[in-house]
């Protein structure tokens, strides 16, 4: 692990140094070793503040989005984990990213932990993670610890994951890790939630939506959404989403960026991770993409010479037999 | 604002079902509206008049018609309120019969639906704007894919009419079908004898530029303003040299299948179809030449008197620039073997379909017209059988759901009759012939006569019924293929020792054909025969405006229908490029572009290449659509996630006032 973070620094460093790029996007310590935020470093000599382990679970692409690079001709480096190089195909895919503009280092992954089953065992804040082999131990303020095992609080999508080496890189942070050999999506909760009857499905989706606060969080970690103020949630123009929060215009505003990003969501999660109030998202985008491959057999992100399902069309599309 | 709103009967089309004076009163209720009437038939003048009227004495300001299908009389309630003063795309039309009377039989239900769609018509009317057209220049120049007997004639009345035709033809030369057939029903007059003359006209008229060995690589732009990229062909020989003198073909050592005689005899790698091509020029079949396979021969090159061997030639392209576009890619013979395993799948060599036959009847064919079996062909010291008993299946390959053919090819019935005769007059009045069909269909003039007189004069056997099975036997020491079948009318089975069997394979679109319409957004059916605009009213026409229709690519046909419809593909086309300019739709997209995004989505998914991304003072790019290629489709504007486009007189905000009209008021 350590090895890779070594990589990280070198690789940053020496693209920093020779300025081939103007910033580099990592990882760094937040505010005490129990969490992972992102970097931006801009000197060779900043590069020691790159760190690598388990907790570096943001999509740092998101900052890559049209628009977004400041200024918006900067070059930049940027570190992409398996799944966060899904979406930079998909960026890539819609010319909604320079290529020559980006120097990406992939690094292959061993499975992200999700904080808060840690912090759930614990009544305090936690303030330290460390990691030894597959052991996580966390420490709260008042000094709790406890160990866990690794695979017991990874995220259920690093447990399903199927492409834990980066697949667009201009450099690897380390040799790549062993990979499944079949790729066949695992859909596990989404099979739960289609298996229940129509009221059910009401039930569920309005206790899970009921308490959206409208942070938006979730689209603004979102990669691949690109509306920014133009928001149809936001700028209401047209009128579609209400200003009321309540559970019907939540899931209204949902289901506008599911269709948003339908065909183009690379299932990174990271709308699910933002969400301070822990609403399910990641559940709702992937039921699309599972749609979208029962139908099309496409995957978001998966190939560079491929165009977002719902931009393009076959022949053979099969329509209406689904 | 003032809305009349006008409530049709349709005679009783509507007015059977929906209580068209009834919520013609109640719309007197709506807001805004300050007239409402209901008329026998609003299409007609009096319908017309009735409109005008009111407009002009009650100061209408907009119109609601609720009546038929837009498709249907759209263009002519524009013109109406035109007429009277008012701009045309204030008008709104509610179909109240495709949408509503014909698909119910509940009058008091109906009746409430057609009143609902009605409302959200008047909704819609209240946001509509004033638009005017657009008039762009126009190109004269056509563009015709395809020559055959078809386009060729269409460019020929093109020409002669003063227009400047490109025949962009995929094969070397053209001709298309009709060059490859022998004689044709129902005069038995000579294909080659009749068509080559013609296309000799089209190679010399100083209008026509022949483009064969060409394809149609790319589309762009719109009715008056195409821009269409060809790809040459890389045929390893310069045209511009190459005599057709056909020395290279014969001193050619290596073999390649002959397409041009279906199979039935072979050609060499460099090629030359038929002696009568036009243009007459040579092409290499690189897989199947020496030199490009095993890296010697050369012998062409050697050979040829011009020079005019170039091994390296790459393909090329060039971009041309017209006005409309005419399709005319034919046809192409239903691939049986794939689909018809009881028959064979084409392993029994004396079962042949009707187009090889053809070449097999044909004097300069690879058999010079004489009639044989091919599985006594090509034996050393023996001549080829003449067959004695030779059967006509038809049928194979048309309505017949059980290979996904419905329809019927429509010429089959009568070419296997001509075959039929043809049959005697190669192998003698004794030989036996049968035709097994389903029914027949003989409904040109002549046609009829034409199939009687193979039944008495030439006393050819028509057995009704479908064949179940072909196979191949020795029977008194000689290979026959058994066809065994029902006659259908005597309720017997049958079964005929033949030497030669027949296949009447059905007619398909030519190959690639659906891939060449999605490069010019054309409709096709599930078989890749193109769509016509209306199958009554528009037959020559596509949805495309300016891309027209000649010949078998839209359904089968024979010839006299096929090209006199390309005839009647020219006069359309004329009309349409008469005008030095043409009014373009008010009806497009148009960006916010302080709203947009960048997130190019417009732009990856317009068929027509209408949004460009337009470089701003600052150096950042936004969308831009471009006014005149834009055909009002709307999948951009369903597309923008940001909603910044608009199509003009179909706003979102109307879109929302009538669903919340419907589902709010
Ligand atoms: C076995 C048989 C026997 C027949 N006998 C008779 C008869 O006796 N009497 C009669 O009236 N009719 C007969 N017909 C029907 C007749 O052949 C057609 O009516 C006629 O050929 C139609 O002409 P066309 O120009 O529309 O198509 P075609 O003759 O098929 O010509 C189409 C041309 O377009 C070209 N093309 C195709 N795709 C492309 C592309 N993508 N780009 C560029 N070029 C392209 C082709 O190479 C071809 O040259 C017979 C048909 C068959 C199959
Ligand atoms: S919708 Fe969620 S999972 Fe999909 S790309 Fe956006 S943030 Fe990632
Ligand atoms: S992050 Fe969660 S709370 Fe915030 S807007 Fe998205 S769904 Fe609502
Ligand atoms: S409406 Fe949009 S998608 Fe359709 S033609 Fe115009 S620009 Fe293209
Ligand atoms: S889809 Fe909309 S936001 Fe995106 S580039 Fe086109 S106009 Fe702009």
């Amino acid at each position: 692990m350590s090895d890779r973070q070594a990589k990280i620094r070198e690789l940053a460093g020496a693209a920093l140094a020779e300025d081939r790029v103007d910033y580099f996007i990592g990882w760094k310590q937040g505010i005490n070793s129990s969490e992972a935020i992102p970097a931006f470093v801009r000197n060779a000599d900043e590069v020691d503040q790159l760190v690598w382990n388990p907790l570096s679970h943001h999509n740092l692409t998101a900052f890559l989005k049209r628009k977004m690079p400041d200024p918006p001709n900067a070059r930049i480096g940027v570190c992409v984990k398996g799944c966060d190089s899904r979406t930079l195909v998909a960026l890539l895919q819609e010319d909604l990213v320079d290529k020559e503009r980006i120097y990406v280092v992939g690094v292959p992954c061993d499975g992200i932990i999700d904080r808060r089953r840690v912090e759930k065992e614990f009544a305090d804040e936690v303030v330290s993670i460390s990691f030894s082999g597959d052991t996580v131990t966390a420490t709260t303020r008042c000094g709790d610890s406890k160990d866990f095992a690794k695979g017991d609080i990874t995220f259920d999508h690093c447990n399903t994951c199927r492409y834990p080496n980066p697949f667009y890189a201009d450099d690897m942070a380390a040799d790549p890790v062993p990979e499944p050999e079949d790729r066949t999506p695992m859909w596990g909760t989404i099979e739960e939630f289609e298996a229940l009857s129509p009221a059910e499905k009401d039930a569920k989706l309005a206790d899970a939506f009921e308490t959206c606060i409208r942070c938006f969080a979730c689209i603004h970690a979102c990669p691949v959404c690109v509306c920014w103020d133009q928001c149809v949630n936001r700028s209401r123009r047209p009128a579609l989403v209400g200003q009321r929060v309540d559970t019907k215009e939540n899931l209204m505003f949902q289901m506008v960026h599911m269709f948003h990003v339908a065909g183009r969501c690379p299932s990174c999660g990271a709308c699910d991770r933002a969400c301070p109030v822990e609403i399910p998202l990641y559940l709702l985008h992937r039921k699309m993409n599972k749609e979208l491959y029962d139908m099309l057999g496409f995957e978001p992100g998966v190939s560079l010479d491929e165009k977002p399902a719902f931009q393009t069309f076959k022949l053979d599309d099969p329509f209406g037999e689904h | 604002m003032r809305i009349g709103v006008f409530v049709c009967h349709c005679g009783t089309n509507i007015a059977g079902t929906v209580d068209s004076r009834g919520i013609a009163a109640r719309a007197a209720e709506l807001k805004d509206v300050v007239h409402t009437e209901d008329l026998l038939y609003t299409c007609s003048e009096p319908g017309q008049s009735a409109i005008q009227k009111a407009i002009i004495e009650k100061g209408l300001t907009r119109v609601v018609v609720a009546a038929c299908s837009p498709h249907m009389h759209e263009v002519t309630f524009r013109r109406t309120v035109e007429g009277a003063g008012l701009n045309p795309f204030l008008f709104e039309m509610a179909n109240i019969r495709e949408h509503c009377s014909w698909i119910h039989d509940d009058y008091g239900l109906a009746t409430e639906k057609a009143y609902e769609i009605l409302k959200m018509s008047v909704a819609k009317v209240r946001q509509l704007e004033a638009l005017v057209p657009n008039e762009v220049s126009v190109n004269k120049d056509v563009l015709v894919i395809g020559g055959g007997v078809a386009g060729i004639q269409t460019a020929l009345d093109l020409a002669d009419a003063g227009l400047k035709v490109t025949i962009v033809e995929r094969e070397t030369t053209i001709g298309g079908t009709m060059a490859r057939l022998d004689k044709t029903f129902p005069t038995i007059d000579c294909s080659a004898c009749i068509l080559t003359p013609r296309m000799v006209d089209a190679a010399q008229h100083e209008n026509i530029e022949i483009m064969a060995y060409c394809e149609v690589d790319k589309v762009q732009g719109y009715v008056g303003n195409f821009t269409v990229d060809i790809r040459k062909k890389a045929a390893m020989v310069d045209w511009v040299k190459c005599i057709g003198c056909e020395i290279c073909m014969q001193k050619c050592p290596a073999k390649a299948p002959d397409v041009f005689n279906v199979g039935l005899a072979e050609t060499k790698a460099i090629y030359i179809p038929f002696p009568q091509a036009v243009p007459k020029r040579a092409a290499i079949q690189v897989e199947h030449c020496r030199w490009f396979q095993q890296g010697k021969c050369k012998v062409c090159e050697r050979v040829c008197p011009a020079d005019a061997i170039d091994y390296e030639q790459q393909d090329e392209y060039v971009q041309k620039e017209f006005g409309a576009i005419v399709m005319a890619t034919g046809l192409d013979v239903f691939p049986w073997e794939q689909h018809y395993h009881e028959y064979g799948s084409g392993n029994i060599p004396d079962v042949i379909s009707g187009l090889q036959y053809e070449r097999m009847l044909n004097a300069s064919g690879p058999t010079s017209g004489h009639v044989v079996r091919p599985s006594t062909q090509g034996i050393k010291g023996q001549e080829p059988e003449e067959p004695k008993t030779v059967v006509f299946i038809q049928c194979v390959g048309s309505r017949d759901e059980s290979v996904g053919r419905p329809y019927c090819s429509s010429v089959c019935c009568m070419y296997t009759a001509k075959q039929a005769i043809l049959t005697k007059s190669h192998a003698g009045m004794d030989t036996e012939v049968y035709v097994f069909y389903i029914d027949i269909r003989a409904t040109g003039k002549g046609y009829e006569e034409f199939v009687k007189r193979a039944q008495t004069e030439f006393n050819v056997k028509y057995v009704r019924g479908r064949v179940s099975k072909l196979y191949e036997d020795v029977i008194d020491g000689s290979r026959k293929v058994m066809v065994r079948g029902v006659d259908t009318l005597l309720g017997k089975q049958v079964e005929v020792a033949a030497d030669l069997v027949v296949l009447a394979s059905g007619i398909t679109a030519a190959d690639g054909a659906a891939q060449l319409a999605q490069k010019l957004n054309i409709s096709y059916d599930e078989y890749g025969f193109f769509k016509e605009s209306h199958p009554k009213l528009r037959p020559l026409e596509t949805n495309t405006a300016g891309v027209f229709l000649a010949g078998a690519c839209q359904s089968p046909k024979d010839i006299p229908t096929a090209v006199a419809q390309a005839s009647g593909t020219a006069a359309k086309v004329l009309g349409l490029l008469s005008r030095d300019k043409l009014k373009t739709s008010p009806q497009i997209a148009i960006v916010e572009q302080n709203r947009c995004v960048s997130c190019w989505k417009c732009v990856e998914v317009c068929p027509f290449s209408a949004p460009q991304k337009q470089e701003q003072r600052d150096g950042t790019y936004l969308s831009h659509i471009i006014e005149t290629v834009c055909q009002g489709c709307g999948i951009c504007v369903a597309t923008c996630p940001v909603n910044c486009i608009t199509l003009k007189g179909f706003t979102t905000d109307a879109i929302i006032d009538q669903i919340e009209e419907l589902l709010l008021a």
